[in-house]
């Protein structure tokens, strides 16, 4: 009697997910050709990070917009396949402070931990916060909260300035990790949100690393774009 | 004395070349115990091309088998070297330490003691134990060695610790690499088959599980605060500050079987829900190897699940080894 090589053994039924959010401003200026550029994006950034057979298991995604209103637009986390967004509209000014607070909100309730024996627990998150102006509300204390989080290792945040109006000092002061400047055309924000989707897919498939390796590390975030600077 | 005086069955240290095989499977047995162990290549380094990047070993020396299971972290540039000089380096130096000491008998064998299983395309040597694929080992002459006191034994653990740092920090050094480029974690149970107790070295993920009697599983060392996604490794100049150690008595303790597993396998079965997977899981794999008509068949089996079963979000490297009586 010849035996079955197949074996019936029990398995998790839990996913660790990979929460990525992103922080996009749509104030008033960026009316015109940067929030459509903006728009579409966020298009590309669900197609690229869609057809890698990894990430698309893993990457779940969250939206936050920041202008004359601060929304969640996903509600909380979704697999990247049910990532859909309504028209952005530009408007208003940049509340950035109400959005990193709608992000910590969302940090609490929807990402989960790990406990041996119980929850699965997701990966750990990674943020890209995208402005172009300077905040106009209070932002420092959900600044402070995040930058505690950051310290603590639960959290990834990388900070990108875009167009005229947002100067080196100015990013220096809100950054929270890593912060980049941009200009604010088409093929800018093009190659930023390739970069996200970059990002995103070596991420998920290096989701441990050897205590010490920071995001920063080479191994773990691919090299910016010539369009992104960094700001040390 | 020049016969052998242990086995080895597992994975071998790296030289000029990566002669580690995409999936490999162990078996065996010293004293009343059992061991069936595998390791398969995950999804991910496998559509990547870049090989299996865990590594197992089993070896033994008298009554005492040392089981040690590692993973290359994190696509570590050279994660397969470090792991498999890791569980190379950390075993033969434990063992290197304890005196041979065996309570069977040598038997020697005879044309009327082999058998073959043509069903299970295996045969066996009565009086013999036998050890990975299609080879055989033969007992050791007896010989009563002294059991150091079990506090000297995980002193030796602690002390292939710092041999095994040091080991991948001189090849570093030698190929002019950073040592964390061979970062691996490190999971090693030594256990004496006749006192029936055991100590283990643990620092990074994986996970060391016990299986009581009752059906019960007992998580013996796990690494805690996953949430970061940083995980410890042998290679990091502090890694004393996260090592783990502890002892078990397998009687005392009511145990069947434990498990050594890397994170691949570990993430999968450790976390629900449903809630009592854990429990289910050990209760299951012990169920399909002794259901098995050989210890081969059973890690050819285990081997091909571990190289095949699918879930979301599950493409890293897996392995277990199952030391059961």
């Amino acid at each position: 009697m010849e035996e079955r090589i197949e074996m019936d053994v029990a398995l998790s039924q839990g996913l660790r997910r990979l929460p990525v959010y992103l922080l996009l401003d749509t104030s008033g200026s960026m009316a015109g050709a940067p929030i459509q550029a903006l728009q579409e994006g966020v298009a590309l950034f669900k197609r690229e990070v869609e057809n890698d057979t990894f990430a698309r298991e893993t990457v779940w995604v969250s939206v936050i917009t920041f202008g004359k209103e601060v929304e969640n637009l996903t509600r909380g986390l979704v697999p990247i396949d049910q990532l859909t967004l309504p028209p952005l509209e530009a408007g208003g000014y940049t509340p950035l402070g109400q959005a990193l607070q709608l992000l910590i909100e969302s940090l609490d309730r929807d990402v989960k931990k790990a406990v041996p024996g119980g929850e699965k627990g997701d990966w750990k998150p990674l943020v890209f916060i995208l402005t172009d102006g300077k905040p106009t509300d209070d932002w420092r204390t959900p600044r402070e909260e995040l930058l505690k989080r950051r310290e603590r290792k639960v959290l990834n945040v990388i900070t990108v300035g875009c167009g005229p109006d947002i100067d080196e000092a100015t990013l220096r002061e809100i950054a929270i990790g890593p912060s980049f400047k941009m200009d604010s055309d088409a093929a800018s924000f093009s190659a930023f949100f390739r970069w996200v989707s970059q990002t995103v897919r070596t991420v998920s498939k290096t989701l441990s690393r050897p205590q010490g390796q920071g995001e920063g590390s080479p191994m773990s975030i691919p090299m910016p774009p010539d369009v992104l600077q960094y700001i040390p | 004395m020049n016969i052998p005086q242990g086995f080895i069955a597992g994975d071998r240290v790296l030289s000029s070349f990566n002669t580690h095989p995409e999936w490999i499977a162990v078996f065996g047995t010293l004293g009343r115990y059992s061991f069936v162990g595998g390791s398969a290549v995950g999804r991910l380094h496998s559509r990547e091309r870049r090989g299996r990047e865990d590594s197992l070993l089993v070896r033994s020396k008298g009554d005492w088998l040392c089981v040690a299971v590692a993973d290359g972290v994190g696509n570590a540039p050279k994660g397969v070297w470090g792991s498999a000089l890791a569980v190379s380096a950390f075993t033969d130096r434990v063992l290197f330490h304890l005196p041979y000491s065996c309570t069977r008998k040598a038997r020697r064998v005879s044309g009327t003691k082999g058998t073959f299983e043509e069903d299970a395309a295996s045969f066996s040597l009565a009086g013999w134990h036998e050890v990975g694929v299609l080879s055989f080992f033969q007992e050791g002459e007896a010989e009563k060695g002294e059991i150091p006191p079990w506090e000297t034994v995980q002193e030796y653990l602690f002390e292939a610790g710092e041999y095994t740092h040091r080991v991948l920090q001189d090849l570093a050094q030698r190929e002019g690499r950073d040592p964390q480029d061979f970062a691996t974690t490190l999971l090693c149970c030594l256990f004496h088959v006749a006192e029936e107790k055991g100590v283990f070295f643990h620092i990074g993920d994986g996970a060391l599980l016990g299986v009581r009697k009752d059906g019960k599983s007992v998580l013996m060392s796990v690494q805690e605060g996953r949430d970061t996604g940083e995980v410890e490794v042998l290679t990091q100049p502090d890694w004393r500050d996260f090592c783990r150690a502890g002892t078990f008595d397998f009687r005392k303790d009511h145990l069947s079987a434990f498990m050594l597993m890397t994170d691949g396998l570990a993430d999968d079965c450790l976390y629900g829900p449903p809630e009592d997977i854990t429990d289910r899981f050990a209760l299951d794999i012990l169920r399909e190897i002794r259901a098995t008509s050989s210890r081969e068949v059973a890690a050819r089996r285990l081997v091909f699940w571990l190289g095949t079963y699918t879930l979301p979000g599950s493409f890293d490297d897996r392995t277990l080894v199952v030391v059961y009586r």
